[in-house]
């Protein structure tokens, strides 16, 4: 009996130990609420170093900012905020690679609809290099796989499957982060123009409304105001897409033109056949003329490629990456060689690459002493395209149609004035000075006063613009666990941000491929609170569970409500790690 | 004349502008960003594409090399080339500084017009009450922004009224080169208007206190009794008598006119979408293009200095007082 007591007592007294010992846990107190009393600052969470727009900037972007720092907050975080005043400034601080989230976005344009760029440059390992634009420095072999997948593959319903899988991936992963998509909003003069044209992603300012929209006023002149300057007119210059690429189109004809329903079709070539991976045969119209008088050959085609590559031309040095050679087979017949199979051609090089005069250019560098032909300044440059030059000067830029054109303007001529902001832009078509505008040059307030105007209608594409978040791989960042990224995935109020902030123009993120995309947008990813970890999902707006997530992962929060890494914390850098 | 006065003034000319010029040089390069940054896809960039844009930049030469070879090439007329346009930036701040100098003229003109007229009146009103009222309102216009009043004029004029256009310096025709040609159409002078009024408006005020202030002074003095007593008429003592010495202290004033009105006509160039040298440093400035900003600062550098220089050698030689002081 005895020995039966004193076995009963040290049992009871072993439970009430151990169970005393559960209460005092951290884990038994982390299925709680997660506070724990000692913890120390070598545990502590350093704090999250954000760099974001600053309200001048991007007033939408920047708001979505603090409402998510508010809730990092709340999360136990210190966050410390650098804001800067314009994308450049953003583009110096992002090569010094000292955040951990960095809040940035990508126009859409029209070559970006097709899906490689901004699943390619963002995050695959190859950019992560110093200097490269994969600026969070992710790393996922799953991830390279399938978006070099894509980038080989010319079967569209493969490279679909694909393209796919990759916005899957980033969903699961959550590298990136899409805050919200702007829709493209625009405004014209109804009074002048009918028959506009409205393309994903550019509104109204696109080659085809500039080319199709009927004038119906007694103005047969198209005005559109652009916000900023015009850089150039030579089509050597540009390293980046800008205004003047736009008018640059207008003047020189290229192969194939993106279409409003974003697809590409032939434009100066007929018509073009993969015979086989690599080897690309193209049949030029046989109607082109250059503007003065001088027909558009295969050889201008192939100069023309030769040209912008010798150069290196900033804006084509990708697109024309692909390209090996190019070989004359007669006077309206080439082939293209790639080095690579490539899915990307057509939004790339076939759809970039103006067609040059090659007697006009090819000796132009010793006839003028250049040291390039980028310094050349004559603006009086010829094309084949739908519209000639007639003036380009800081004012704006002056264009005649070019009605001998196989596919002629309506209009009788263009004129691109250049305006400071986009209050003016918006005074300009108030006043009758310019009838369309540059795509995203309105502000909410200003599409919202143009319902008050009589001669003035308006209307919505989806965009395909992103503006999201970068989260760093870095060693030592916060960010670099997967925990981290996956609760604060549900700490954007999309609510708030897309009735509030946006106004309604726009919509809640969805990956780097926006849901205007509609070719190539994943739609089948859900929104979801509770989807299991390697099931695709958009996490919503969810505080309790963004804490719930981290209290999983072994976080801790300390009595001041400060966060604290787990116990002999060991970041899990992928979803699947 | 007293040349001596005049070379000491062409001396001092010199080294203000070399100090200015220095000054432009290494304050914009200051500014936060690279130039690079502004050029190129920061979607599509590497860093060779980032380096190779620097070097043909001339961006990646010292701090002081860079700036031996700009004063070098300044000593020879060259203000460099663009790094967004690729034009020359003589070609570029050129045109904007003419444009901005028809904007000064006629504001210039406009609102001394307008302030030594209304200056005299209110002088010879002193007390009354359309004297107190204009001075009140004086007061409150010059205390408003420029870009406030011309919002207000737009809202009236153009959007409202639609009387005029709001935006550029013209609506069309930019082949047109000839600067008289496109100076004297209408097109211009009715897109002339709102820039100048709401200008004007505001700089009319400093005249016409300053008028009203010194017609005051002028009009109690010995001298004015003397001519009083003389028999002169009322209006010959005030307007070839009064006028003509009250007249004096605006001439300084206006050779600063000018320099504050250039700087301050950024802001209306700006609400306007004027293309003229303010509108043209504002977006140098925004994209980093150094050699635009830097070419703008020393043409506006160039003739307030200018401007200070004639004004100086125009009040001596319109008081024999100073001409006098200056050659002892």
């Amino acid at each position: 009996m005895n020995r039966l007591w004193k076995a009963s007592i040290l049992s009871l007294a072993t439970s009430s130990l151990l169970t005393l010992n559960v209460l005092t846990n951290s884990s038994w107190a982390q299925e709680n609420d997660g506070v724990v009393e000692g913890l120390t600052d070598e545990t502590l969470v350093p704090p999250i170093r954000y760099i974001g727009p600053s309200a001048a900037w991007e007033a939408p972007h920047f708001e979505a900012g603090n409402l998510m720092i508010t809730e990092w907050q709340a999360l136990g975080m210190t966050v410390t905020q650098e804001l800067v005043p314009d994308p450049q400034v953003l583009g110096s601080l992002m090569l010094q690679r000292n955040f951990d989230v960095i809040a940035h976005g990508y126009i859409g344009t029209l070559d970006r609809l097709d899906p490689d760029q901004l699943l390619s440059r963002i995050l695959l390992c190859e950019f992560a290099v110093p200097g490269g634009s994969n600026r969070g420095q992710y790393c996922s072999e799953e991830y390279d796989e399938v978006v070099l997948a894509q980038k080989r593959e010319t079967d569209t319903a493969k490279r679909l499957e694909l393209v796919h899988r990759a916005q899957q991936i980033q969903s699961l992963d959550i590298p990136w982060i899409t805050d919200y998509h702007p829709s493209e909003d625009y405004v014209w003069n109804s009074a002048m123009y009918g028959d506009v044209v409205s393309a994903a992603g550019m509104g109204l300012y696109n080659f085809w409304n500039e080319v199709n929209a009927k004038p119906i006023g007694n103005d047969p002149i198209y005005r559109i105001a652009v916000q900023g300057d015009f850089r150039s007119i030579n089509p050597m210059v540009p390293d980046t897409v800008d205004g003047d690429i736009e008018i640059q189109r207008l003047v020189w004809d290229t192969l194939g033109r993106v279409n409003p329903e974003g697809e590409v079709i032939p434009w100066a070539a007929e018509s073009w056949e993969f015979t086989d991976d690599t080897t690309l045969k193209v049949a030029l119209r046989k109607d082109l003329v250059f503007h003065d008088g001088e027909p558009l050959t295969a050889a201008d085609v192939k100069f023309s490629f030769d040209y912008f590559k010798k150069w290196e031309v900033g804006l084509y040095i990708n697109p024309l990456a692909e390209i090996e050679s190019v070989e004359l087979v007669d006077d309206h017949n080439l082939v293209i060689n790639l080095s690579a199979p490539s899915s990307s051609i057509f939004f790339g090089a076939i759809s970039q690459i103006l067609i040059l005069p090659e007697h006009q250019w090819a000796d132009v560098v010793e006839r003028e002493s250049l040291a390039a032909p980028r310094d050349w300044t004559e603006t009086q440059l010829v094309g084949s395209g739908p519209y000639k030059i007639k003036s380009v000067t800081r004012e704006g830029v002056e264009l005649v149609a070019n009605k001998d054109h196989f596919h002629p303007p309506q209009s009788e001529g263009l004129v691109m004035i250049s305006v400071s902001d986009q209050q003016a832009v918006f005074r300009a078509l108030q006043d009758g000075t310019a009838y369309f505008h540059q795509v995203a040059s309105l502000t909410p307030a200003g599409i919202d006063a143009a319902g008050g105007v009589p001669h003035l209608s308006a209307g919505k594409t989806s965009g395909i613009t992103i503006r999201g978040m970068a989260f760093s791989f870095a060693e030592g960042s916060p960010t670099r666990d997967f925990a981290m990224r996956a609760a604060m995935a549900h700490t954007i109020d999309y609510g708030t941000l897309v009735d509030v902030i946006l106004r309604g123009y726009g919509e809640a993120g969805e990956s780097t491929i926006a849901p205007g995309n509609v070719t190539w947008h994943d739609q089948s990813i859900e929104w979801s609170d509770t989807a299991a970890a390697d099931v695709p999902h958009y996490r919503s707006y969810n505080p309790g569970k963004a804490r719930q997530t981290l209290l999983d992962a072994g976080y801790r929060w300390d009595t001041q409500g400060r966060l604290h890494y787990p116990e002999n914390h060991a970041p899990k850098v992928h979803y699947d790690d | 004349m007293n040349w001596s006065y005049i070379a000491r003034r062409l001396v001092y000319l010199v080294i203000n502008l070399w100090v200015l010029i220095t000054i432009a040089f290494f304050l914009f390069r200051l500014l936060p960003g690279n130039p690079a940054d502004f050029l190129i896809d920061p979607l599509l960039t590497d860093p060779e594409r980032r380096a190779a844009v620097m070097e043909r930049l001339g961006l990646n030469d010292p701090l002081p090399v860079q700036y031996v070879k700009y004063l070098g090439a300044l000593l020879q007329g060259d203000l460099g080339t663009s790094f967004r346009n690729n034009l020359p930036v003589t070609q570029i701040v050129g045109r904007s500084f003419a444009n901005t100098m028809v904007l000064v003229v006629v504001m210039f003109v406009v609102a001394y017009a307008v302030g030594v007229t209304a200056g005299a009146y209110f002088a010879s009103r002193r007390g009354a009450l359309v004297e107190r009222i204009g001075g009140t309102l004086a007061l409150v216009v010059r205390g408003a922004p420029g870009f406030f009043i011309g919002v207000l004029l737009i809202l009236l004029f153009s959007a409202t009224l639609g009387w005029l256009p709001s935006t550029g310096m013209r609506s069309g025709n930019y082949s047109e080169s000839n600067l008289w040609a496109i100076y004297t159409s209408t097109d211009f002078i009715r897109h002339l208007i709102l820039p100048v009024a709401t200008a004007a408006i505001t700089a009319c005020v400093a005249p016409m206190i300053l008028m009203r202030n010194t017609m005051l002074d002028v009009m109690h003095s010995d001298f004015m009794d003397l001519v009083e007593a003389k028999g002169v008429p009322r209006r010959r003592r005030l307007y070839r008598h009064g006028v003509r010495n009250a007249l004096m202290p605006l001439v300084a004033e206006g050779s600063q006119f000018i320099g504050y009105a250039v700087g301050g006509l950024v802001e209306i160039e700006v609400v306007f979408s004027w293309p003229g040298l303010g509108r043209e440093i504002v977006t140098a400035i925004n994209t980093r293009d150094y050699l635009v900003a830097q070419g703008a600062f020393i043409y506006i550098g160039v003739l307030v200095m200018v401007v200070y220089f004639v004004a100086d050698i125009l009040a001596a030689a319109l008081d024999p007082r100073l001409r006098r002081a200056t050659s002892h």
